[in-house]
Parts: C-alpha cells; structure tokens; sequence
C-alpha cells in the first residue's frame, strides 16, 4: 500500500505548507481531489507525490473525504489511525466535541452506566452497544440462547425441535460425560485462565488447589463456564484450528448484520493429539493466536493463518461441494441465531454499531461450533497480510458505519448502499427479509441450501443470506 | 527416420505387452478370468468370446485400457529397433555430454558436503532412534535438527546458468548475431511451437470453448456452460475412462472432482499393494538415514513452511519426500529420462561396480524448491498413501522434464526456447527493452517454469494450470504462460530501467487468473 513512493514536496490545493515539515494545510477544505493530478505531476506507477496522501496511503486522483468528523480512541493501534485520517478526519480528546469514538470495552461501561448520566447527541457514534457482554460473555449468551429456544419452542418453530431423547436437535449444547471438559473464565479472552480437565472431579480438586496446582490461578473469584471441549475437530495436515469471522452489527431491532468475507483459519503451531498426557500443553489445545504467538514454531509470514478461502478450496476438493456448502450454510446458521437470540434484551442504541470477531470450530463431520465472540477483536497485526486485512476491515467498515465519511446522524435508516459494502456482505436483513413476504421453510435449513438463484457470491460460494426470516 | 506404420505399431504394441506382462494387473485378470469358468454365460464353445464380454462387462477391460493408455502417456513411441538404449534417454549426443558433466557437478557438490561435514551419505539409525522417529512420524515438522551447516545442492539459477552454456557443435549459425537472430539465452537450435501451431495444440482453450476459470466466474449462470461441465465430469468418472479423463480436464476440472480425475488419469488406484508398499517406505525411512533427508528437511522449511498456503501440509511433505528418495522403482523412469542416476560407492570399493548403489536409492537429487512439487498435491489428497503416488506418479510423467537437459518438447531447454521465442516474435519492444537494461526475460521466468508456477500462483489458479497438464501430456502450457504474464505487464516492464525493477514488478503472481491470460495471449493478440 505505501511502498515504492516519493515523499517529495507536498502540493496541497492551498500551495502552502505548514512550517516544521512536509504536512498539508488541506485538511481543512471539503472534498478534493489529490492536488497531484491536477498539477500534472509526474507519478510513478500510480503513486502520489504529496507527502500527505503518501503518509496515508491514499492514491492519486482518490477522492478524499476532508470532512469534519471529529474522531477519539482510547486504542491506539495503527490500523485504525491510518483509516480515520485517510478521511481527513480531525483527531480530538474524549472531554472535546467528538463525532465518532472506537471505544475499548472499558470505556463503553463507563459511557452507558447509570451513575455518570452520560448522553450521546445525535451526531455522535460508538462502536459497542451498551450491553454487548449479552453475546460476548460465555454464560450470558448460553442464558440467551435458552431463553430464545424456549421462546422457538413456544411459537411452535422448527428449529425448536427435540429428538427421541428430548435434546434439542438445532440448538444444542454438547454433552458427554466421557469427554473432555474446558473451563474458561467468562469475562476473559485471548485464551488467559483458560485450562482443560479430564474428569469433572477435577473441578473440585482445582478449587481446592488452585495456589498450588499448574491451572493459572486466578486472584479473584470470578465465573467459570464448563463446556464441553470439542474432542474430535476436524484437522487439516494433522492440525487443529480455527475460524475467526468477523461480523458487523448495524442494528439489532430490526437486525441487520454483515459478515465479512475475508475470514481466516488460525492454526495451531503444535500437532494435536487428543491423548490425556497432552492435556496440560496449551499450546497443543488452544489456537488463539496470542497464545500460539510464544510457541516455538511461531512462523512471522503466515502467522499460522490461512485465508477462508483456502479452507473452502480443500474441503471442496476433499469432501466434495455439497457438504462443503452445508458447512458455510451452517455456520452463517449459527452467527445469525446467535444475534437473534440476543436481539431482544439487547440495548438497540442507535448510537452504535458494533463489529465481532466469532470464533468458530469444526469437527470432523464438518459440524460448526460456535466458541466464543469477541466484541474488541484483536487489532493487533502479526503479519503484513494480517495488517493489510485489519486495516481493510476497519475501512470497510467505517464506510457502512459512518455513511460517505460524513459527520453523522444517527437518525439515519442504516441502509448503506451496496458499494460501500467493500468485502462485507449482508448476512441477515430482518427488514428485507420479512418484506419478502414468502413464507420460508426453516427445515430447508439442514442440508439444502436456500434460494440458489443467479446472484451468487463467488468469494464465499454461497447465495446471499437474506432468505432466513 | 520413420518406420513403416505396421511394423512400428507392432513394435509399440510388443513393448507395452512386455511391460505389462507380470504386473499385478495381468495377474488380477488371469484370476477373473479363471474365476469367470464357473459362470453359466461362459460356454466351451466360445470360450475365448465369452471371457473377453465377461471381462468387457465388468470393467476389467476397461482398466486394461486405462493401463495400456498410461504406458502410451509415458513411455516414447519407439524410435527404430536398432536404436541404442540411450535414444530412448537422449537422441542428440551433445545433450546427453551436457546432462553428464552437470550431474558430475551436482554428484561434486553433494561429495565435498558430505566430506565437509563428515557425515555420511547413508546409515543405519540405532534402534532408540528409529522408535522415537516412528513416534514422530505425523509431526516431522516439530522436529528442529540443526540444517544451518547444509545448503541446497543447486538452485534453479545455477541451472540456468548451464542451460546457457548449451551449444550444438554441429551446428554453425555463420552471421553475425544480428537483432533477426535469436536474443534471447538459450542459444540452441530446438524446433519449438509458434503461435499458429499452438493455437491448433490447445484448441480446447479457444475463445468459443467454455473453461473452468473463466466461464465459472459469478457473472456467468452456471447453467450455460458450469453445470453441463460438471455433469459430463460425473459421466467420466463412472465411466472409470482415462484417455476421457484426459479430454474433458482441459476445459478445467470441477473443483469437488478434481482429485479422483488426476487419480484417474494417472492410473491410480490406490490398491492394498500399492498401501503396502507405502509403508515399506517408511519403513525404510525408519530404518536408515540419509544424506539427502537433511536436504529435504531444509528445502521444506525454506519454502513450504513459508508459504501462505502450504504451511499447513508441512508434515505431509517429509511423508513424501522421505519414502521417495528410497523409492527405487523411480529408476524405471531413467531409461526415458536423459539423466542417470548418480551411483556411490561402499566405502573404500570406488570404482567397484560389485560395490556400487545408487544414491539416493530414488536416484533423484533434491534441489532448491523441489518441495513444491508436492505442496499443491496436499489440497487435495489428504491420505499419505494416495498422496505418495499422485506425487511419484506427477514427478515420472512431468516433473522430471524440468530439470534435466534434454531436447524433448516438454524439456526444460525446449521450453526455455519456447517462451523466449514467443516474447522475441510478438512483444519485441518489450524483450529488446527488457535485454537492453540487462533484465533478460528468461532470467526471471526460469524459477516459475522450474516449478511449474507452484508457489507463484493462488492454489486454485495453479490447479487449474496443472489440470491442462495433465490434459495435454505437456509442459508447452507454462512457457505459453510465462510469456502471458509479461503480455499482461508490458506496460510496467516498459518503464523499468534495471533487472531489479522487473524482478518486482513480476514478484506477486498471486493475484493473477491464468485462464483469461491464456486465452488473449493465444487467441485474442493480433499476431
């Protein structure tokens, strides 16, 4: 993106430079064009010679938003700066008049709790929603989940349905005594205090000895969710890993969710074996990238990562495109029951947006299961490709979330137009879904993929998602 | 030197008789047959009739055609009767003196390493090794040996060079080099394809044709050309038919059908036996240590494991690697491969021919990337045994070609020629600009064709490379491709002024489409 150009002199619509260096004074005016073109200045391969656009990874003749918005982050990673002032937008502190703040999860506590009265104005937008932790933390979301397959079961829905042993077909959790058990700390990521147990009755002599055994002790009591670790994933080259899709939430009631097409498999550096004497190596179990990141076969290129696209291109080749098909149906299943199930206790401020990292795993009959979200995904970059992705993801999504780079209103309908989509595609459209009028049958759901007509999307394989209801 | 058509199709038909005499095929159809006696449709009177509509019925004459069709795929038609052993190899002399001193260089190269490092070509693990190797034996890739004192035996380039150095002594162009002769490195008189001629060759990927790779892309329906395709593909493989097979991929195959096609047209059929002798392999893997395993071992983690899609398959590499170096029923190539297989000697019994062996057993030295010959394989294959004989398979038929010196139309020097020649006769600006700043095309071209493009191109885009490969017997396609990518880059390449600067504007291949570059280079560039 900036490699190969000339930081040579700036030449900004106003002809002047700021003093001390070679940054533009043209932040101020609206809508300009990269000055270059219109100087005739020579570029080489399509490079700017401006200092400023060069510094932002703009290219010539792109068109740039300088608009007004004011932005603030308490993140402060690369991939977001260099998307906020590729716009022109103004940089500003959290007690200023701001427009737009990429909040960590911390500071959105503090925004929405009761005690400091907080009120955003209406030109003014978040990236979380209040209560997010409903999806994000493990043992609220089981608790959605329930509720919401109550819910089904009332209306008389299919997705309610129970085998011969009374289980819930669709909207399972796994149960097998015989298995292994994962513990994991509800409000912590990255993997952090996160230890696998053989028997349940190790939870007792955990408790017991948590300041002497080789768990991560925990310095406060905190909730722990038992689920039941996925003992039979499906491995590729004999290794275990899995999905992180990112979904962005524009709206909860009616709920309308992208998800972006660039996901990625993260794999795990060290083979798996599901054998009991490997249990206590995390690095065998776990694939969250920030624990594999200090194993010794961290590879600084590929990061251990592998495009979704290059999942679907062998299992297609080595399970065939049916099920392969079934798989992406069902996991796009999955991340849209998910939300729904969250919809209604969720706090639909129109102030917010929100993008999720859903980690996904496989098992070996191609069955998803859903792990976790994460409401503040990583915007860390291991690899350049990685840092190309995130800072593509931040685009695209600032571009549906803060419509044409403009200072917002969040009265607006949240309807972006499907060229600023970018890699994103709409996932589920609750509005356009029930304007649809067509009654669809939710059975078709398992096994059958819904609505195949000419608008396929080739990246992913799949029909586009708005035929649910 | 032509034969009459009868007695060479006699002879074809001998030699194929004779090679698959006593394979276990014909020993599989002696036992249907037999078996066969007891049906009631089998009639003493017409017994011989009767067996062959049996053997028609089931299927088993159809694998005979299949295996009939391989060997007709791989081995040269024969030349003459009288003809020495070595033209089957390598008809002209001065190829086969060439091929010679460079495989005397790389057996030198390979020596004074071992001598170097003191470490032996070949030798016997103690047992407490073996058990830990067999309990590692599905993570290799864990495993961290020290390779920093090895380094690759050669490099594409160092071949280059050699390919450069080629000369026919017979032949004596007389004028002065002048800008109507060849510019380009390869300074050998090979009769290659011009543009006319393949164009007829590849007909299949015509402008009117319908492809994998272009005409499956989302713009088009699937029903005008996609789901006929893949409905054909389905046909041909129950039909269990090879030289079909070989038809339909050059119109691409279905990604859900690719591997059982390859599988198809290579003949293989993964049977018990062919298991067993996997695991002998690794067996011997287990048992014995060489030299080259080290090589091996440090080529992957120089490329596969760098590599953005082939990382994962890392373990699966060693699998196959490991076993094929002690595979010696690789030697059969040789006798159709320009190269002979290195021989080394039991300590202190040089020149001993009671003493010789080959080395490694495969007779096939690693170089630099020869890894990536199996990387692609991995998507789709995942069971070692299969994967081991696609692979060995891949390397007999056409991988072989790309680094040996021979005069043969796939061979490496052929294609070299090929591609410069194309790019000298349609884009000359650019060639003439491109030497004129010491940045000769073939420079930077060599190391994909060495590879056959494997980890230059996106994966699916270089299957869809391999699968017309596959479907015309021939490498031509990657010098044909080579030579479209600068097509598609001539405007950039114009403007650099060093070798460097080409090298990067040529660095990425990954988000190239190869079939739309293959159809305008071919059938849509004014000649």
């Amino acid at each position: 993106m900036t490699g190969g150009w000339k930081a040579s002199r700036c030449l900004s619509a106003l002809g002047s430079v700021a003093p001390g260096g070679d940054t533009c004074s043209w932040q101020t005016l609206d809508f300009v064009r990269c000055r270059s073109v219109a100087e005739g200045v020579e570029h080489f391969t399509g490079s700017c010679s401006s200092a400023w656009c060069c510094a932002r990874g703009i290219k010539c003749g792109e068109r740039v938003m300088a608009g007004k918005v004011k932005w603030v982050t308490d993140i402060e990673k690369s991939v977001l700066i260099n998307n906020f002032e590729k716009r022109g937008w103004i940089q500003v502190s959290e007690n200023e008049d701001w427009n737009f703040y990429w909040m960590s999860v911390q500071t959105i506590r503090n925004v929405f709790s009761v005690e400091t009265g907080y009120r955003l104005s209406d030109d003014q937008i978040v990236n979380h929603f209040p209560n997010h932790y409903e999806l994000t933390r493990k043992d609220l979301m089981v608790k959605n989940i329930k509720r919401y397959r109550k819910e089904l079961e009332k209306e008389g829905s299919p997705l309610a349905e129970k085998d011969e042993n009374g289980k819930y077909i669709y909207l399972e959790f796994r149960k097998n005594p015989s298995s292994t058990w994962i513990m994991k700390p509800c409000g912590k990521a990255q993997g952090k205090g996160i230890f696998l147990i053989n028997k349940l009755s190790q939870i007792k002599k955990w408790s017991r000895d948590s300041k002497t055994s080789s768990f991560v002790s925990q310095s406060s009591k905190e909730a722990y969710v038992i689920s039941l670790y996925i003992n039979n994933p499906l491995l590729i080259g004999g290794k275990k890993f899995d999905l992180r899709l990112y979904v962005l939430v524009s709206t909860y009631r009616p709920l309308r969710c992208y998800m972006y097409k660039l996901g990625f498999c993260r794999f795990c550096t060290v083979k798996y074996t599901p054998s009991t004497s490997e249990l206590d190596n995390m690095f065998v179990h776990l694939t969250n990238v920030a624990i594999q990141k200090h194993g010794d076969d961290y590879n600084h290129i590929h990061g251990g990562k592998w495009t979704v696209t290059n999942l679907r291109l062998y299992l297609e080749s080595t399970r065939g495109k049916e099920v392969t098909n079934k798989l992406f149906d069902e996991i796009h299943w999955i991340i849209v029951q998910s939300l729904k199930a969250v919809a209604p206790v969720m706090n639909n401020d129109k102030h917010c947006f929100e993008c999720y990292g859903y980690d996904i795993i496989i098992d070996d009959k191609l069955k998803p299961w859903l792990i976790e979200v994460n409401a503040s995904p990583s915007l860390t970059s291991s690899t350049a490709n990685d840092r190309i992705l995130k800072y593509n993801l931040i685009n695209d999504t600032l571009n549906i979330a803060v419509p044409n780079g403009e200072i917002p209103d969040c009265k607006w309908n949240k309807s972006p137009p499907k060229e600023v989509l970018g890699n994103y595609e709409i996932l589920y459209d609750e509005e356009m879904a029930h304007s649809d009028g067509t009654d669809r049958d939710l059975r078709s759901r398992s096994g059958q993929s819904i609505g195949l007509k000419g608008n396929r999307t080739r990246e992913s394989g799949r029909p586009v998602l708005t035929t649910w209801k | 030197m032509m034969l009459e058509e009868d007695t060479g199709l006699s002879l074809a038909i001998a030699q194929i008789v004779q090679r698959l005499k006593g394979s276990s095929l014909h020993s599989q159809l002696e036992r249907q047959a037999r078996s066969s006696l007891h049906k009631p449709e089998i009639k003493l009177e017409s017994l011989k009739e009767d067996i062959k509509e049996f053997l028609k019925a089931s299927g088993w004459e159809k694998k005979l055609q299949n295996a009939v069709y391989s060997e007709l795929s791989v081995f040269p038609s024969p030349c003459h009767p009288a003809a020495p052993p070595e033209h089957m190899k390598e008809p002209l002399v001065y190829m086969r003196k060439a091929q010679g001193s460079w495989e005397k260089r790389i057996l030198k190269s390979l020596n004074s390493m071992c001598t170097e490092l003191s470490i032996p070509l070949a030798r016997k693990r103690p047992i407490a090794e073996q058990k830990e190797l067999l309990n590692k034996w599905n993570e290799m890739g864990t495993d961290e040996p020290d390779l920093s004192l090895f380094r690759p035996v050669y490099a594409p380039k160092d071949f280059l060079e050699v390919l450069m150095n080629l000369r026919n002594p017979n032949y004596e162009s007389g004028d002065q080099p002048s800008f109507r002769n060849h510019l380009g490195l390869i300074q050998v008189p090979l009769k290659v394809k011009d543009i006319p001629e393949l164009r007829d060759y590849f007909s299949e990927l015509g402008l009117t044709t319908g492809q994998l790779g272009i005409d499956d892309s989302t713009q088009v329906p699937p029903e005008l050309f996609e789901n006929e395709h893949v409905r054909i593909g389905q046909t041909v493989l129950a039909e269990q038919d090879s030289a079909a097979a070989q038809q339909y991929v050059r119109q691409g195959c279905p990604t859900a059908l690719r591997a059982e096609l390859w599988a198809l047209i290579l003949n293989i059929s993964n049977q018990p036996e062919d298991i067993l002798y996997y695991e002998q392999l690794k067996s011997n893997v287990i048992q014995h240590d060489l030299l080259v395993d080290s090589l091996i071992y440090k080529d992957v983690k120089l490329t596969a494991s760098n590599d953005d899609y082939y990382f994962v398959f890392e373990d699966y590499l060693y699998q196959v690697l490991l076993c094929f170096s002690r595979d010696t029923s690789v030697l059969e190539h040789f006798c159709y491969n320009s190269a002979t297989p290195p021989k080394s000697y039991i300590r202190g019994k040089l020149g001993m021919e009671e003493y010789a062996v080959f080395y490694p057993p495969n007779g096939v030295i690693p170089f630099h990337g020869f890894s990536m010959y199996v990387a692609p394989l991995c998507f789709l294959y995942h069971e070692p045994s299969k994967l081991y004989q696609i692979f060995r398979e891949m390397y007999v038929r056409f991988f072989f070609r790309l680094h040996a010196i021979s005069s043969h139309p796939s061979g490496i020097v052929s294609l070299c020629l090929l591609f410069e020649t194309l790019l000298q006769t349609h884009l000359p600006q650019l060639f003439y600009h491109l030497r004129e700043i010491g940045a000769q095309p073939l420079r930077i071209s060599f190391k994909w064709m060495v590879r056959a493009f494997s980890g230059y191109l996106a994966t699916d885009q270089l299957l869809l490379l391999w699968d017309r490969i596959l479907g015309y017997n021939s490498l031509e396609i990657l010098p044909v491709l080579a030579a479209a990518v600068f097509a598609f880059r001539a405007v950039n390449l114009m403007e650099v002024t060093s070798l460097a600067a080409a090298e990067a504007v040529l660095a990425d291949l990954s988000t190239l489409k190869v079939m739309p570059l293959l159809q305008i280079f071919l059938f849509a560039t004014v000649t």
